[in-house]
């Protein structure tokens, strides 16, 4: 097909805005897939993401739109993630495309991820189209939500369409603008290939298949091509699209967006963001926008039992081969033996992965609070990624410690300002600036260190705003912060598993409140064990379990030895289960609950 | 040999309650009477001649005073016939309060009983009802004050500790006005609950809140100091008497002397084996009158069991037991010598009073090292 009937094109959406529903519409309508056969939210594929509403896979669908004008236009959609944590994924399906449909809640009005996936599509110089959606809703303020949008992109609020996803009203309007306003794909078939990695996924037989989005030239089987950031090379085996199942094709050509099946297996090799290029005839520049991905939160997972490490080891290396951005590494902790350190893109990409490893390979684990990656300059000028709090080097030889910031927008009704502000203040949050959309919604902007964000920052969020607040951020940088480790000693013996760095002046607060935690879970011994929390060699907050008193069945009664001895056997046995702390003898279960408390306490 | 016989009827069975027992009807008391006498006659043929001389016999319960003292006499009857008794055989019964209010304290004496257990409990009112005794303090004063007028007969007092904090200091007026009047054992037992029993499910609910082991612990230290100082030895971790009056029936369980025990859910400890009755009194009375003997289960005892034994029941004793037993384990004598737990006197190991309080975990340390 010619390239002027070529139209590529996302759908940016906040979670629940309807974004799985319009596409159904889409592809129903195209007679892309038979209304029957769409299971609702096609797009979906993971059971998982189904179930929390959310797309992780970016995908693309090609459909064969018959338009009013009379000619026939190959539209492809592609799908994007829908979640602050995948924001460089979304920057990529962004940059495959030409256009966006920027979808809307009538119910809802903006939200603070429609306006920071809105800049980026600005910013990767996409026509967007503004939609307002569930408007057969009762409830509904099309008009309200507009008129945001209108705001929020300098356009006359008439110029937003409305729709609705559910009902199938304004969607053929909706097609048409796609048609009329998203420009065709650019680029020269004739110049050397240059094809966009936006996505990929795994296939266990044929192995990695790249999602593409070809820039220049034309890539078809056959083709001996590389990849210009990992370098790894092959032949292609396949190309093909997808509509919505995988459907070889001759070739792809500068415009089209498809897939690529090369035999290569490893993921590692095929990264999200890489440009494929002919390896007899390579581009001269790749591409640009490619970043490694850069695991930001980490937390250590060990198996309960500690006879399933290996399952465990297994389990995570076939999770990598679908996900590029998770990365492992073998961790011996004293409270919990051998398990790993894993680095996730953020919360959500941590609570996914550790879902499917409890639920795809049945393994019971012990989930370690997150804690973010420090970059730390030493005195001579080295720069160290720390990812686990207890490998921080003496403060001795730190010269600065930095953490991860992001840049944050919060879009809130106006009510819930000051309390929101005071949330932000609390959470070392740096304000930047403050607009209004709309007499009653104002959306803040501010630097956040990740570290605050990942405990329990969105539940407060939500709860002092009643639920009205949403929340977008990107990364944005190392800061510099008067931070310090903090060192938990039981019975005067250092327990890695509970260091954790944290802003000065908040040690004696977090020690104090480990330290207690600690005091209710261990059990009391035969002597008084002291809890305390140190930074550096000083001594921020104590605790004491107070030694054991009492111990004993009294009564050994009309000669009924045999009860006596079973007690003491259970007794024993419970003895075996203890992990030793020095002389401290503590169950494995108040370690994992101690260890795992934040994460509760967030209550997700 | 030592005999105890189980005589599981109750006027009302107590909430904290873990023993076999059952309401006290006299159509099932006569049958379960028959059944013990058929139960000694068929130890007396099983038991070679050896055995069969006598040094101590205990009724215990249940309550053994629901019995009416020609009942008694019928079990001790048999008893002498089948065993030999001697001049200082020391016969004990349990009495509780409520119960043989007339001459019976009178009448079991002239059959030969010598040693009165009294289970009191306690001398407050709230204590008893909170513990759903039958009986209030003055039945208790009362029977005390009899059972020290008899000649010739030792008395002992069961007292329970660590009740709910809301009972105040109820266990140590108890003990005191006890020891007031000067019987010459003691025997003081924490309330302790197993899984299931009524009273551990009012704690389940919430409805009753156990005192912490602090309390728990603080308490037994009193009376430890109250009792040493009116001239009280301990000789076992619950058991305090005036010098000489040991209970030497229940020394004999702590120093694993061999001993039959009769009745439904009784023990026994014969030739280095364990045996064990059944617990139901109805499957008890179905299998002696099968004429077979009621035994659930018997357990000899595997290499090296001998001498857990003899730390499990040898450290709950004063005497403790002889260092040759733990040897191998000097690490954990001197990590529990310095922490205060036990005490060396000579070739001997015992307790002390913490000791005494943690000595599951002091034995079980032991038994794991």
């Amino acid at each position: 097909m010619e390239r002027e009937r070529i139209r590529n094109f996302c759908i940016i959406a906040h979670i629940d805005h309807g974004k799985s529903t319009l596409a159904d519409r889409f592809l129903e309508i195209t007679g892309t897939v038979p209304r029957q056969k769409l299971s609702e939210q096609f797009l979906d594929r993971m059971d998982l993401e189904r179930e929390r509403g959310i797309t992780i896979k970016a995908q693309a669908v090609r459909m064969d739109y018959r338009a009013r004008d009379g000619h026939t236009y190959r539209l492809n959609l592609i799908d994007t993630p829908g979640h602050v944590d995948f924001s460089y994924e979304v920057s990529r399906s962004l940059a495959a495309c030409e256009g966006a449909v920027l979808l809307v809640d009538a119910t809802q009005g903006i939200e603070a991820q429609t306006v920071g996936n809105a800049y980026l599509a600005v910013e990767a110089g996409l026509q967007i189209i503004p939609v307002v959606n569930k408007i057969d809703l009762s409830v509904a303020d099309p008009e309200g939500a507009a008129m945001e949008l209108a705001e929020l992109l300098g356009v006359d609020s008439a110029e937003v369409l409305r729709v609705s996803a559910k009902t199938g009203e304004g969607v053929e309007e909706l097609l048409e603008a796609v048609v009329e306003m998203v420009p065709p794909p650019g680029g020269d078939p004739a110049e050397p290939l240059r094809a966009l990695v936006f996505d990929s996924t795994y296939d266990t037989y044929r192995g990695v298949v790249a999602f593409v989005r070809v820039v220049e030239g034309r890539i078809k089987k056959g083709d001996r091509i590389t990849f210009m950031a990992t370098g790894a090379s092959a032949e292609v085996e396949e190309v093909g699209y997808f509509s919505p199942d995988m459907t070889p094709c001759q070739e792809l050509a500068a415009g089209d967006v498809g897939y690529v099946i090369t035999g290569i297996k490893e993921v590692q090799r095929i990264k999200v963001g890489d440009t494929i290029t002919e390896r007899n005839r390579p581009a001269p520049e790749p591409l640009p926008g490619y970043r490694e991905p850069k695991p930001m939160v980490f937390s250590g997972i060990y198996p309960v039992d500690s006879d399933d490490f290996q399952e465990l080891e297994q389990a995570l290396e076939k999770l990598k081969l679908n996900d590029a951005a998770l990365s492992f590494e073998r961790e011996n902790s004293k409270a919990l033996g051998y398990g790993f350190r894993c680095g996730f893109l953020g919360l959500l990409h941590m609570e996914i992965v550790q879902e499917r490893l409890e639920r795809e390979y049945g393994l019971n684990l012990v989930i370690t609070a997150p804690n973010v990656i420090y970059e730390v300059e030493t005195r001579k000028g080295e720069v160290l990624y720390i990812r686990n709090p207890s490998d921080l080097p003496d403060m001795s030889v730190v010269k600065e410690i930095r953490e991860p910031f992001v840049a944050a927008t919060i879009i809130l009704p106006t009510e819930y300002m000051g309390a929101v502000m005071e949330l932000l203040r609390e959470r070392r949050g740096v304000f930047q600036n403050m607009s209004y959309l709309s007499s009653r919604r104002v959306e803040i902007r501010c630097l956040l260190p990740l570290a605050e964000i990942i405990v329990d920052f969105y539940d407060q969020l939500k709860s002092r705003s009643r639920g009205y607040a949403s929340l977008d951020y990107e990364f944005h940088g190392f800061l510099p912060g008067d931070l310090v480790k903090l060192d938990i000693l039981i019975n005067g013996e250092p327990v890695d598993s509970f260091s954790t760095i944290v802003v000065r002046e908040r040690a004696h607060e977090y020690g104090k409140r480990i330290a207690q935690k600690l005091r209710e879970l261990i059990p009391r011994q035969l002597f008084d064990v002291p809890i305390q929390a140190a930074v550096g060699g000083r001594i921020v907050a104590r605790e004491t379990i107070k030694a054991r008193r009492k111990d004993v069945l009294a009564k050994c009664y009309g000669g009924d030895v045999t009860r006596k001895k079973k007690l003491l056997q259970k007794q024993k046995e419970g003895k075996k289960r203890m992990k030793m702390v020095g002389k401290v003898e503590i169950p494995q279960e108040a370690f994992i609950r101690a260890l795992t408390v934040t994460r509760e306490e967030r209550g997700r | 040999m030592r005999i105890y016989v189980h005589w599981p009827f109750c006027v009302r069975k107590c909430p904290y309650c873990d023993f076999t027992s059952r309401k006290a009807s006299s159509r099932f008391m006569e049958l379960y009477l028959s059944c013990l006498h058929r139960e000694i006659e068929l130890w007396a043929e099983a038991l070679p001649s050896s055995k069969r001389s006598v040094d101590s016999v205990y009724f215990g319960g249940g309550t053994p005073s629901t019995m009416t003292p020609p009942q008694l006499e019928s079990i001790l009857s048999r008893l002498r016939e089948a065993f030999r008794f001697g001049e200082g055989t020391e016969i004990t019964v349990e009495v509780n309060p409520g119960t043989w209010a007339g001459s019976e304290l009178q009448e079991v004496v002239h059959l030969g009983v010598n040693r009165l257990s009294l289970g009191l409990q306690s001398l407050d009112g709230r204590s008893l009802s909170f513990l759903g005794r039958i009986h209030g303090p003055l039945e208790c004063r009362r029977l005390l004050r009899k059972a020290l007028d008899l000649d010739g007969v030792t008395v002992n007092v069961d007292l329970i500790y660590g009740l709910p904090e809301e009972l105040g200091n109820s266990f140590i007026e108890s003990l005191e006005e006890v020891l007031d009047q000067g019987p010459h054992h003691v025997s003081i037992y924490p309330l302790t609950l197993s899984p299931g029993v009524p009273m551990a499910k009012r704690v389940e609910r919430g409805e009753i809140e156990l005192p912490g082991e602090d309390r728990v612990a603080g308490e037994y230290e009193r009376a430890v100091e109250m009792l040493g100082e009116r001239g009280y030895l301990r000789y076992e971790i619950s058991n305090f008497c005036l010098p000489g009056k040991e209970c030497r029936h229940n020394l004999g369980y702590w120093r694993r002397e061999e001993y039959l025990g009769l009745g439904a859910s009784a023990h026994s400890f014969l030739g280095g084996v364990r045996i064990s009755n059944v617990d139901s009194v109805l499957y008890y009375i179905f299998s002696i009158r099968r004429s077979a003997l009621p035994v659930r289960a018997v357990h000899p005892l595997l290499p090296g069991e001998d001498d857990e034994e003899r730390l499990i029941l040898g450290l709950r004793l004063e005497e403790g037991v002889s260092i040759d037993l733990l040897r191998g384990r000097e690490d954990a004598l001197s990590e529990f010598e310095s922490l205060g737990l036990i005490r060396r006197d000579g070739g001997r190991i015992s307790l002390t009073t913490r000791g005494i309080l943690l000595q599951n975990e002091v034995l079980v340390r032991i038994m794991s090292a």
